[in-house]
């Protein structure tokens, strides 16, 4: 059975078929908000409200479609709202008491590519949002040039200059203030 | 320190290295979200044409009922985080512009307290709320919220919802809990006073009738035709406002309010 048959499985109510699919892309979904929202408790409202969304507009999908890219896409507006009406205030207020910084991990998995890889996170988090959504979705969920151009709603070829400038600025960031990722930004 | 120039090479050299280092971020457990969506009320996927007929519908009742730009403002009533604009419709404006109701930009309307965004857990609501939300304790059959929405500007504005519970797709009471140092919310009563009521024997308001309600300064304004009794009040010790909406009598709305504990 295809995705594109369970879809339509979901869409005449079958309630299993919609279960089926968040499962299969429930990883993504929590992940792209998790990195977009740096917060695990946000994140996973994030992608509730998500595939809450998608199933109330499920009709309006197009099977002939992959779901992965239309979720995600959905994601990162969710995230985009929530960091907007949460408002900055608020977001740091709740964040910090909840005493949960991103950059902290577990130390029996603290390994120097761990430590790389959140060091990364929080250098990504100083760029613009745009910039920080296309380098998510491209190396972080590895998305291809074609699915994070059809969940972002542009052409493949935006993709790849955002996402070339998107780098050229993390470079910036990181030769700047991230001197344990410097030699490689160097290189 | 300047940096280097970036050759061509550099740059397929950065992007792999990026590739490469995300694929080490620890991620937190991804939580069951199918299980937890089961238990959950998310309704039917919408049909196109009621979409369009609920917009078309809202639309005909709101330029039926409510004045529109020409009308002005002849009171606000301020309760805690709310405010009720008394609006006078005219066809012919003679008084200030300041007056009239607020003219951009153009509001999202939703047709059910259930569209509303933001929606979230009462766990997530209280810890940002700082476990401030106390839960009326009457009717007694009450219980906990069956929905739960976090909407939010500089500080947290609250909606819990509570189903009937034999007819689930229906709302039985709603109760907005905001904080009294914002004014993000402002009710347009179609027609009639506002009545002044007095729960905790304190000022509260009772608006019987049909009336527009918005939520703004959360960077796009939203609006929603209210058709069934509003009570506003007060906590007592005057940080939060409440809304309670309900197909119900005053008495009841009062005992509902008076049954809440103190935050």
């Amino acid at each position: 059975m295809t995705e594109g048959d369970t879809i339509q499985q979901a869409r005449a109510g079958q309630a299993a078929a919609w279960e089926t699919l968040v499962q299969a892309h429930q990883e993504s979904v929590f992940r792209l908000a998790y990195l977009l929202l740096g917060d695990a408790g946000e994140a996973d409202d994030a992608a509730q409200e998500t595939f809450i969304r998608a199933y109330r507009h499920l009709d309006q999908f197009d099977v002939a479609r992959s779901l992965r890219p239309w979720l995600l896409g959905i994601t990162a507006h969710v995230a985009r709202n929530r960091r907007r009406s949460l408002g900055r205030y608020v977001y740091h207020i709740t964040r910090m008491a909840r005493l949960t910084p991103p950059a902290v991990i577990d130390p029996e998995q603290e390994t120097a590519k761990h430590a790389d890889a959140a060091a990364l996170w929080q250098a990504i988090r100083r760029l613009d949002p745009d910039h920080q959504e296309i380098i998510y979705l491209r190396f972080f969920l590895e998305l291809s040039v074609d699915e994070t151009a059809e969940t972002l709603g542009i052409a493949a070829g935006t993709v790849k200059s955002r996402l070339s400038r998107a780098l050229d600025k993390l470079r910036h960031v990181v030769h700047h203030e991230f001197p344990m990722l410097r030699r490689a930004a160097d290189e | 320190m300047s940096e280097r120039p970036v050759r061509p090479q550099a740059e397929d050299h950065w992007e792999r290295t990026v590739q490469e280092t995300a694929r080490h971020l620890v991620y937190p457990p991804t939580p069951d979200i199918a299980s937890r969506l089961r238990g959950r009320r998310v309704g039917a996927p919408r049909r196109k044409w009621r979409v369009a007929l609920a917009f078309l519908l809202a639309c005909a009742v709101v330029t039926l009922t409510v004045p529109q730009v020409q009308a002005f403002v002849l009171e606000i009533i301020r309760i805690g985080a709310i405010r009720v604009f008394l609006v006078e419709p005219t066809a012919t404006p003679t008084r200030s512009p300041v007056s009239t109701r607020p003219p951009l930009p153009t509001p999202v309307r939703f047709a059910s307290v259930l569209d509303m965004p933001g929606e979230t857990t009462f766990a997530r609501a209280q810890a940002v709320m700082n476990n401030r939300i106390k839960l009326p304790t009457y009717p007694p059959d009450l219980g906990a919220p069956d929905r739960v929405f976090l909407l939010s500007q500089e500080v947290p504005l609250v909606t819990l919802i509570w189903m009937k519970p034999d007819d689930p797709p229906s709302v039985r009471l709603s109760l907005e809990v905001i904080e009294n140092s914002i004014a993000g919310t402002k009710m347009y009563p179609a027609d009639g006073q506002p009545q002044e009521v007095s729960v905790n024997e304190k000022r509260a308001l009772w608006l019987p009738t049909l009336h527009e309600l918005h939520y703004y300064g959360m960077g796009e304004e939203i609006t929603r035709l209210v058709t069934t009794p509003v009570l506003v009040w007060q906590a007592a010790d005057g940080s939060l406002t409440y809304r309670l909406e309900a197909d119900i009598p005053l008495e009841e709305a009062i005992t509902i309010a008076e049954s809440q504990p103190s935050p």
